[in-house]
């Protein structure tokens, strides 16, 4: 890993002009994407700015839909009340995270990411909408056997 | 091959005796008689020292935590101060920005229970818990934990008491090589605390009640726990010693006393 800056940043200002001003700085929240890519030399920030302690976690419904906090973990917002109650898929999608031979139970990876990695979670959302259609495809009555992708690796 | 009878010496056996022309081979080597058992004394001799400038040398590494710790702070680039508890004890180290937490753990404060298995977030074995949550050690910077509460393997024993995960992986032979151990019975216990919390696994089957605590089946517990990879396939023991914590029953591996496996949640 090359060596970087380590700040962290207590307002969300404070973090962005950190950032803006190196072009080599990036943000890191849970880091186990950016560390794990940081290892393998993907990732060569010369500058890490920590936002995880920022207060952005908050999840709440608006008039259009549902506000998630760019900092609020996934598992927070998939077993928040108002997430399982009014978006079941989205919670399902979240515990379906594991993408890369991770998994999204284990205390970690996906556990610790924060909602701001939008794109993944919408694909992840696609994905269980898309598994749950063949499950209700392949048994007819929706119900189904308790399945993790992630089985083939422990067998 | 030449017969060397006359140079047979009666004490020796005679398959250990040289040939004629292995004497002369070492005759002409100016190695011979009482200056040959001198030197093979000294290669003996050297041999041994080679090992034991090996062990010393292992010894030195495996004291290598203590005599870091001394370092003088001001040696590593972009170091860091960090001030964080570990299993209840207040700790400062001085760190590289670039350290994990579980090289922190491992090398600045000698705590080797938590091991580095991949090193990238795929096999579990550096789970350690911080605030009460498991996370990948080997993926989690140091410099972010400071003023978190750290729990490793080496503190869920309490006064020479282990605690009930322990006693469940001992009692059920929920390991063979162990090297695993540490993270499956971290995760195992901070996983318990999601089950009291009413968190939803994958496999949950009823996502909209919020029931707490959940009861977890075994298929659950697998699902729970498949971030911790366990190469000697321990599996149906570190089900069952987790499934007899969590229910507080005595049970086997096959689950015969427990809630007959997967369906226990309809």
């Amino acid at each position: 890993m090359r060596p970087f800056k380590f700040t962290r940043a207590v307002q969300p200002a404070e973090a962005i002009s950190s950032v803006s001003a190196n072009s080599g700085a990036r943000f890191v929240a849970g880091g186990t994407n950016l560390v794990d890519l940081m290892k393998e030399g993907v990732e060569n920030p010369t500058e890490l700015v920590d936002i995880s302690r920022l207060a952005l976690t908050q999840i709440r419904s608006t008039s259009s839909g549902l506000s998630v906090g760019s900092m609020a973990r996934n598992t927070v917002t998939a077993n928040h009340p108002l997430v399982r109650r009014d978006y079941p898929l989205l919670t399902k999608a979240i515990l379906a995270g594991g993408c890369i031979g991770t998994d999204p139970q284990h205390g970690d990876k996906r556990r610790e990411s924060a909602a701001a990695n939008t794109m993944l979670v919408f694909l992840r959302y696609l994905d269980a909408v898309q598994q749950t259609l063949t499950r209700f495809r392949l048994r007819g009555n929706g119900r189904r056997k308790p399945y993790a992708r992630n089985f083939w690796l422990v067998g | 091959m030449t017969k060397d009878s006359e140079v047979a010496d009666p004490n020796v056996d005679p398959e250990l005796q040289m040939t004629a022309d292995e004497e002369k081979l070492l005759d002409e080597l100016g190695i011979f008689g009482e200056s040959r058992r001198k030197f093979l004394g000294q290669v003996a001799a050297a041999g041994l020292t080679a090992v034991a400038f090996q062990v010393l040398a292992e010894q030195k590494a495996l004291a290598f935590s203590e005599f870091d710790a001394l370092q003088p702070a001001g040696l590593l680039e972009n170091s860091l101060k960090v001030g964080f508890k570990v299993n209840g004890a207040a700790k400062s180290v001085e760190i590289d920005s670039r350290m994990t937490l579980l090289d922190t753990l491992r090398e600045k404060l000698g705590l080797t229970g938590s091991k580095k298995g991949c090193d990238h977030g795929q096999c579990g074995a550096c789970t350690v818990m911080v605030d009460g949550q498991r996370v990948l050690s080997c993926l989690t910077l140091a410099a972010q934990c400071e003023g978190r509460d750290v729990t490793t393997i080496e503190g869920l024993a309490k006064g020479g008491e282990l605690h009930p995960m322990q006693a469940s992986f001992v009692k059920h032979d929920g390991f063979q090589c162990g090297f695993c151990t540490p993270g499956q019975i971290c995760s195992a216990v901070a996983m318990m605390q999601e089950a009291k919390s009413g968190e939803l696994s994958y496999v949950s089957e009823n996502i909209r009640p919020l029931a707490k605590p959940l009861a977890l089946s075994d298929d659950e517990i697998r699902e729970r726990m498949s971030g911790n990879l366990c190469r000697c396939g321990a599996y149906p023991n570190i089900v069952a010693a987790i499934r007899e914590v969590h229910t507080g029953r005595a049970t086997d591996h096959m689950g015969m006393n427990d809630m007959e496996g997967s369906n226990a949640a309809v």
